[in-house]
């Protein structure tokens, strides 16, 4: 043998054994900790086990633990843990009204929105629960039921401050082609809000939805900018900010809203959709898609539509997806993933539903209206 | 403010689109793979979940440390082992759970569990029960992936629905044997890198190097003899790999075995271009082959173990990748051989050839080390 295939043969031998001895092998996604006393994991600490009996603590406890749900970005474990506290009543046909209204929170908030609407109807007969008739409201809304959404927030007159009425009509009225005299209300109504009221930000993130529904790009940014300046943990106004900053021309402004926090499904998706998120964002949000499809549950189709077609270009995965959505969940960023779907598929009969709502609603956002007529003119 | 107007704020606040962008629920998995009346596989526990079922967090720090998980392996390993049902017609299974090790998911770290069982025979049909964590997560899930049953789907435990029945779908021998060995076939058509490694090997084949120059082989018979070194020494060196890795003997991380593979291409081709080991290059094609053989793993693990019957699937499978390397070497050596004499193939094109190999070789290097 030559030496130099000699040396050769030695080297790649001693090239394949450091392969093979090298740790982390066996499992991909092996974690080795350097010693016991390295941290792998930050949990919140255990409490002791103390199911409450009485209906009444039940309730306060699930709330508090909805309440960090949705502050940590619609956390399934923690709606799932709300849900145990609630056993004892949670197949039961009537439970104490506060037990369940927490019980038609979490239902509504894992999108059985038929389960959480039966329980509100019941609880929407005392007309002094305004917890469950602004609910109530949100969750026809999402249903597309306009009318009884506007009725349900009608019924709050005269038992809250003006605020909370106006912002509860906001969506549905906007939906319905009204998002300009909407958003003249909402700043009306505004304006006569204190400042330091907890009000404010839910009505400036409205504020920006209804702006952006009538194609006021810059209004919309204001306003959601001035709703995360005021409640740095409202998840939905920063996803829906990416979203106007991008469609307008200013997709540099993105990374900072998003950088260096921990990020829900939607906002890491926004970030990946917006085109500046690093790498790192992108095989993270490939991560948690991938354990998302594994579950099957169904509760992230809206999302998971979206990375079908924005991010892997699967236009027949996309529809499917969105087609499914629709039938259960209602609202205009739904009725668009399944209309962008639809049209990337040249396929118009499929996007039929949300071309109905488009007609029946009277929707002016211009993204939607150029969607729709994209979709009727295809052959 | 009044008490009516915070809990609407409360109210609003909580309304703030919180189902639409609900994130990751609590999942565990469970992998299993058949060998006669044998289960094999893994059980992974997010360590939050864990901590939540039965503590993990002996100093209530909020921060668990690896030696707080190993601990608590005394309360926490029973504590799977009674949430874990396996059955079969034949009778239960026994269960048994190895020492806990970690790995990471886009959720955070996992407790992860080595599983085994015994059946009564050989195992067919399973009867699996779950009921871990439903007790303190209503909306967690178990899932399962049994290799050989369902095309690999995974299965989902709810707390609504505890119990699954499994059949694994086990092949005719003879189909067996035709779907790995498709498998092959296909493996090493969509492996550029390991064409590219052949290639880079057979091209310099037709020739001999004298001094610093190339002249050419004169007989077929020399040409031929020296391309049946290559090829052997590098289905010899990868088979072996192959059959270790599938049996589990060695199991290198796969990134890293993506990275050498990527370098192992590299060599071969800086091996054209400024030839260095001009004789025996099956050497190259042996030792550098060896790593080849662990990157065909993940391919022959999809195709399940066919009911205790890995040793098929591995022989298909390698008489797949055979047959595409010696349709690969009856497209280019023949070629080569035809056009040895011609001036412009020692003195261009093998060497454009070699220097397109390093560049995209060395591209693949660095791509899978950022990767």
């Amino acid at each position: 043998m030559q030496r130099n295939a000699a040396i050769a043969l030695g080297a790649t031998l001693s090239v394949t054994a450091a392969v093979v001895l090298a740790p982390g092998g066996r499992t991909p996604g092996r974690v080795a900790p350097a010693s016991d006393a390295e941290v792998v994991a930050r949990v919140t600490p255990r409490r002791a086990p103390d199911v409450p009996r009485d209906a009444e603590a039940a309730a306060a406890e699930a709330q508090r633990l909805v309440t960090r749900a949705r502050r940590e970005g619609g956390d399934v474990r923690l709606l799932g843990q709300a849900q145990v506290v609630l056993a004892p009543w949670w197949s039961e046909a009537a439970p104490p009204p506060a037990v369940r209204l927490m019980r038609a929170t979490i239902k509504q908030s894992l999108h059985d929105f038929d389960g959480a609407l039966a329980d509100l109807d019941a609880l929407s007969a005392d007309v002094t629960d305004v917890q469950a008739q602004l609910t109530r409201a949100t969750v026809l809304t999402v249903l597309a039921r306009y009318d009884e959404a506007l009725a349900a927030c009608e019924r709050l007159k005269g038992q809250v401050d003006v605020v909370v009425v106006v912002t509860c009509q906001a969506p549905p009225w906007a939906i319905r082609g009204k998002a300009d005299e909407v958003a003249a209300g909402l700043e009306r109504a505004l304006t006569a809000t204190p400042k330091a009221s907890p009000l404010r930000p839910w009505a400036l993130s409205v504020l920006g939805e209804v702006r952006w529904f009538s194609g006021d790009g810059a209004g919309a940014a204001a306003a959601l900018r001035e709703a995360l300046a005021l409640d740095d943990t409202d998840r939905y106004s920063r996803v829906l900010l990416a979203e106007v900053l991008v469609a307008t021309g200013r997709a540099a402004e993105v990374p900072p809203l998003f950088a260096g926090r921990p990020l829900s499904d939607a906002e890491l998706l926004a970030f990946v959709e917006s085109g500046a998120a690093p790498r790192e964002a992108r095989a993270e949000l490939a991560g948690r898609v991938e354990a998302s499809r594994r579950r099957q549950d169904g509760v992230h189709r809206r999302e998971e539509a979206r990375y079908a077609l924005a991010v892997e270009g699967d236009v027949a995965l996309a529809r499917a997806l969105a087609v499914e959505n629709f039938a259960v969940q209602r609202e205009p960023a739904d009725a668009r993933v399944l209309l962008e779907a639809a049209l990337a598929a040249r396929d118009a009969d499929s996007a039929r539903p949300a071309l109905e709502w488009l007609a029946r609603t009277g929707f002016s956002d211009p993204r939607f209206v150029a969607l729709g007529r994209a979709l009727r003119a295809l052959p | 403010m009044s008490v009516a107007c915070w809990r609407v704020a409360a109210v609003a606040l909580a309304l703030a689109g919180a189902p639409a962008q609900a994130h990751k629920g609590s999942d565990a998995l469970w992998n299993l793979t058949a060998e006669g009346a044998r289960l094999e596989g893994r059980l992974e526990v997010a360590l939050a979940d864990v901590e939540l079922a039965v503590g993990l967090d002996a100093d209530g720090d909020g921060a668990v440390t690896w030696g707080e998980v190993k601990a608590r392996e005394g309360v926490v390993r029973p504590w799977l082992r009674r949430g874990l049902r396996v059955r079969q017609a034949e009778g239960p299974c026994t269960i048994e759970l190895g020492d806990v090790f970690l790995t990471r998911h886009s959720d955070g770290v996992y407790g992860a569990w080595p599983f085994s069982a015994r059946c009564p025979a050989e195992v067919r049909a399973l009867g699996l029960d779950y009921a871990l964590l439903f007790d303190v997560d209503a909306q967690h899930r178990g899932l399962v992936q049994v290799a050989g049953a369902g095309g690999g789907q995974w299965r989902a435990f709810s707390s609504a629905r505890r119990h699954l029945e499994v059949e694994l779908a086990t092949p005719p021998p003879l189909e067996q044997l035709r779907v790995a060995f498709a498998e092959g076939v296909r493996h090493l058509a969509i492996g550029v890198d390991h064409l590219c490694f052949l290639l880079a090997l057979l091209l310099p084949s037709v020739l001999r190097r004298q001094g610093a120059a190339w002249v050419p082989l004169p007989s077929l018979s020399g040409v031929l003899l020296e391309v049946t070194k290559v090829v052997s020494a590098f289905t010899a060196a990868h088979s072996v790999t192959l059959g270790l890795s599938a049996f589990g003997v060695l199991a290198p991380e796969a990134r890293l075995v993506e990275v050498a593979i990527a370098a192992s291409v590299l060599l071969a081709a800086l091996n054209v271009v400024f030839p260095v080991v001009t004789e025996g290059r099956w050497v190259l094609a042996f030792g550098l082959g060896l790593l080849h053989g662990f990157g065909f793993v993940s391919a022959l693990t999809d195709l399940g173990s066919g009911g205790g019957r890995l040793w098929l699937s591995l022989l298909g499978f390698n008489l797949g990748v055979e047959a595409g390397q010696l349709v690969a070497v009856a497209l280019v050596v023949p070629l080569a051989f035809a056009v040895r004499h011609a001036r412009w193939y020692a003195r261009l094109a093998l060497p454009a050839a070699g220097a397109a190999l390093v560049a995209l070789a060395t591209w693949w290097t660095v791509e899978r080390l950022a990767g």
